[in-house]
């Protein structure tokens, strides 16, 4: 008994050590969210220092541009200059994160600008405000000074795939058709520009009605459909040399051309006594394989990403409508089935979803769709809206908008994939037919 | 063949240009136009070292510091102006007054500018900061860096006895400084040690019971193991019945090692409770203060675009925050995704937790709120 009663009282004593901690981990109160708000992050600017020959005006220029990529992305709210408590007036100056977060500025960008003779330097870095911490190693850029806006470019470029996790867009070209003169006779030039309408280039005369200009893979060519022999016919260009070449001498008209993803063929609609076809070219042989059949007018083919498959318009079914196909052809399956028409679907750069114009009930759309034709969203509305195409990262869609009326004039806009943010996309002329490089190099 | 030899020439002479020159055709420069290299960050001591050897940039800063002057100085003048107002019914005693005020201020603008190359000294200095008495005497600073680079034990104990300074002592009190009894039983300990370190053996034990007295308890407790302390380890009852003799007297001290055992626990369990401080039984949040707390930090946090309706990127962190709802230390991500988007998934929801502190929560229940893990997740929310 005795014996027991020892047992039991260690055994207790054990116990009650053993418990007593236990009892006391209890777990932290859990607080879940699911509800936040979408709303553009404020930024600020900080001065960026003036070196070498810069001048402050010159500075001026580089941080507006790089200001004006952010906040014209819709997801950047820029924290105005005068609001700034402090200015680092020398790059390497450590940040007074105080003074910044009083003004409620969620990341902070300082710079500098360094320029010596011909030769341009651009330094920059990004910092968490709130978390008093640098968002990422600092860059430097060193380009001859005719590059400021391409550097500027890349600066925002940075900035913005740092804070949101994607690839950017700004640093980035688009080809459209610049257009001017009454509607009824209308001069069309090929031209080239920076995505903000800057640096604007014609790369055609006004002679011949050009149509549809698509960029390669590495932006150095252009394919595009002009009227120079009086028939719609597809010819290739080189963007620096402006050297271009008759994509395909057959009989019949050729349009709405497109690179694969590798660049190395061009798919396009070819119409031969009366039926449009979908055509593949490969570019090094010029071999050409027809790959849609049927009397139906099948056009405006685009690659998938992957270049395993193409997304077309067609009529097959009565109606315009999307289809997807093999990229070697047969079997198209149709993904579009709202009411009205679909047309110009193109393939996004990230693979997962189809931009497309509708016309229904009268009233043009641009929308966007999944690859299997669900999630169907319009995120325009208007007179005429037409001719989508994707920004290097599948955020934006730029399109050309018609006005009504015997004045009608085309504008290239711009919106976001979300439907935010439609603004107008500043062009020389009035555009129409804007494609979207990919990010440069 | 002249022709030849020229054509041959002129050719020979382009092919060693373009060796030497490169052919622009060629060059590599249209394929790369901008060059891109990372830029570190240096710290704040770097650039204050950076700063103070470059004469011209520090310069730079001095107009900023100079703006507040003349803030400065302005009241000054409002000051002085009421002084005349003042002097009219008082004329001449008080005029002389704001003559001798005027100078002061005159006397102030300098000294700021003495002040402005201090916090410079003090920025470089800064690594020495364990030293605030250290501009009192320098010598012995470098005194004490040099024994602790140099030796590492023995300089300690011979600091010690150089800091009573035995023989100044002695100078000091020959001539008159008698009456301080202290000083003299220093002296008179100063000069047992003295003979003690002549006598080897003997007198080192007992110099060393108050000196290097730490190894020497070591030692002690291992040589005595069978005092009243080991008792109450359980260790000992299997030594003790190993021996297995004298069982009665056995019985007895186990029954005492136990009850000994059992009082020494409870002994330690009291001591930690009393060490540690006791926390309050706190009450939960109630449902409504939980929907406070939500709504307020759904407000700060401001989903990145693209991770809004995504399962992928919830973020989980755990937070720690003092009584006046601030937090105490930087939020950790306890998050068991990694995927696309989580970094600045992340950064968001951190951007969200500090910018709402402070938390505006019941102070009796610090307990319950004290630690928070805070899930943000994207997936239910919808785009328009």
């Amino acid at each position: 008994m005795n014996y027991l009663f020892k047992i039991c009282i260690v055994g207790l004593t054990f116990f009650l050590s053993l418990n007593a901690p236990l009892m006391a981990e209890t777990k932290p109160l859990r607080i879940k969210i699911t509800q936040g708000v979408i709303k553009p992050m404020p930024i600020a600017l900080a001065q960026f220092s003036a070196l070498g020959d810069s001048s402050p005006a010159y500075v001026d220029q580089i941080t507006s541009v790089i200001m004006a990529d952010l906040v014209g992305s819709g997801l950047f709210r820029e924290i105005p200059k005068s609001a700034h408590v402090s200015a680092n007036t020398d790059f390497n100056m450590p940040v007074k994160f105080a003074d910044w977060r009083v003004i409620n500025a969620d990341a902070l960008i300082t710079g500098s600008v360094n320029i010596q003779g011909d030769k341009l330097i651009l330094q920059f870095r990004l910092f968490d405000v709130f978390a008093q911490k640098p968002l990422g190693e600092g860059l430097q850029f060193q380009a001859s000074t005719g590059n400021w806006r391409r550097m500027a470019h890349k600066i925002s470029d940075a900035v913005y795939s740092r804070l949101t996790g994607e690839t950017a867009y700004f640093d980035s070209k688009v080809v459209y058709i610049s257009e001017q003169g009454p509607k009824n006779a209308r001069k069309k030039r090929l031209t080239i520009m920076d995505y903000d309408g800057a640096n604007s280039r014609f790369l055609t005369d006004d002679n011949d009605i050009v149509l549809a200009p698509r960029f390669s893979p590495n932006n150095e060519e252009i394919v595009y459909t002009s009227y120079e022999t009086g028939v719609p016919k597809v010819y290739l260009m080189n963007v620096d040399t402006l050297n271009k070449r008759l994509l395909d001498d057959q009989p019949g008209m050729t349009f709405a051309p497109r690179f694969s993803p590798d660049g190395r063929n061009i798919v396009m609609s070819l119409t031969n006594r009366g039926n449009t076809d979908i055509y593949s070219i490969v570019l090094d042989t010029g071999r050409k394989t027809r790959l849609t059949s049927g009397a139906s007018i099948d056009t405006a083919p685009s690659y998938s990403p992957d270049g395993r498959q193409i997304v077309f318009e067609s009529d097959r079914g009565g109606r315009q409508q999307i289809y997807i196909m093999s990229a070697s052809g047969g079997n198209p399956k149709r993904i579009s089935f709202g009411k009205g028409s679909y047309g110009t679907p193109v393939w996004s750069p990230r693979g997962d979803m189809i931009a497309f114009t509708k016309i229904s009930q009268g009233r043009f759309h641009i929308g966007v769709m999944r690859t299997d034709g669900s999630n169907e969203r319009l995120l325009t509305a208007s007179f005429l809206d037409e001719g989508p195409t994707w920004s290097p990262n599948g955020r934006v869609i730029m399109f050309f908008r018609e006005t009504a009326g015997t004045n009608g004039v085309p504008e290239i806009f711009s919106v976001d994939v979300t439907g935010r943010n439609l603004k107008r996309v500043n062009t020389v002329n009035h555009g129409s037919d804007p494609a979207w490089s990919g990010l440069l190099k | 063949m002249d022709i030849g030899v020229k054509i041959s020439g002129t050719t020979h002479a382009i092919l060693i240009g373009i060796a030497i020159f490169g052919a622009p055709i060629f060059s590599s420069d249209k394929e790369n136009p901008i060059q891109i290299s990372e830029v570190s960050l240096i710290s704040s001591e770097d650039f204050a070292a950076l700063t103070s050897s470059n004469i011209p940039i520090l310069k730079q800063p001095e107009p900023v510091v100079e703006e507040p002057e003349p803030v400065v100085e302005e009241p000054e003048p409002v000051v002085e102006e009421p002084e005349p107002v003042v002097e009219e019914p008082e004329p001449v005693v008080e005029e002389p007054e704001p003559v001798v005020e005027e100078p002061e201020p005159v006397i102030e603008e300098p000294e700021p500018v003495v002040e402005e190359p201090e916090p410079v000294v003090e920025e470089i200095i800064s690594d020495s900061e364990e030293n605030p008495i250290a501009p009192i005497s320098t010598e012995d600073n470098i005194g004490e860096l040099n024994q602790e680079t140099n030796e590492s034990a023995p300089p300690k104990p011979a600091k010690v006895i150089s800091n009573i300074a035995v023989e100044a002592p002695k100078e000091t009190i020959k001539p008159e400084m008698k009456p301080e009894p202290s000083v003299v039983e220093v002296e008179k300990k100063d000069e047992q040690v003295k003979e003690l370190e002549i006598k080897p053996s003997a007198a080192a034990e007992e110099s060393s019971t108050k000196i290097v007295t730490e190894a020497e308890e070591q030692k002690s407790e291992l040589v005595p193991s069978s005092t009243s302390k080991p008792k109450s380890r359980p260790k000992n009852l299997k030594v003790i019945k190993e021996i297995k003799t004298k069982p009665k007297i056995k019985k007895q001290k186990e029954s005492d090692l136990i009850k000994d055992a059992i009082a020494a626990e409870i002994a330690e369990k009291e001591i930690k409770d009393l060490e540690e401080p006791k926390k309050p039984i706190s009450q939960p949040l109630t449902k409504e203060e939980e929907q406070n707390l939500v709504l307020n930090i759904r407000q700060c946090w401001n989903v990145p675009v693209g991770l809004e309706n995504d399962s992928s990127n919830v973020i989980i962190m755990g937070i720690k925050l003092s009584i006046d709802g601030n937090l105490e230390e930087d939020p950790v991500n306890l998050s068991p995704n990694s995927g696309v988007g989580m970094i600045q998934a992340y950064e968001a929801a951190r951007r969200a937790v500090l910018r709402c502190q402070p938390y505006k929560l019941p102070a009796d229940k610090y307990e319950t709120w004290r630690e928070m893990e805070i899930e943000l997740d994207p997936s239910e929310m919808v785009l328009r």
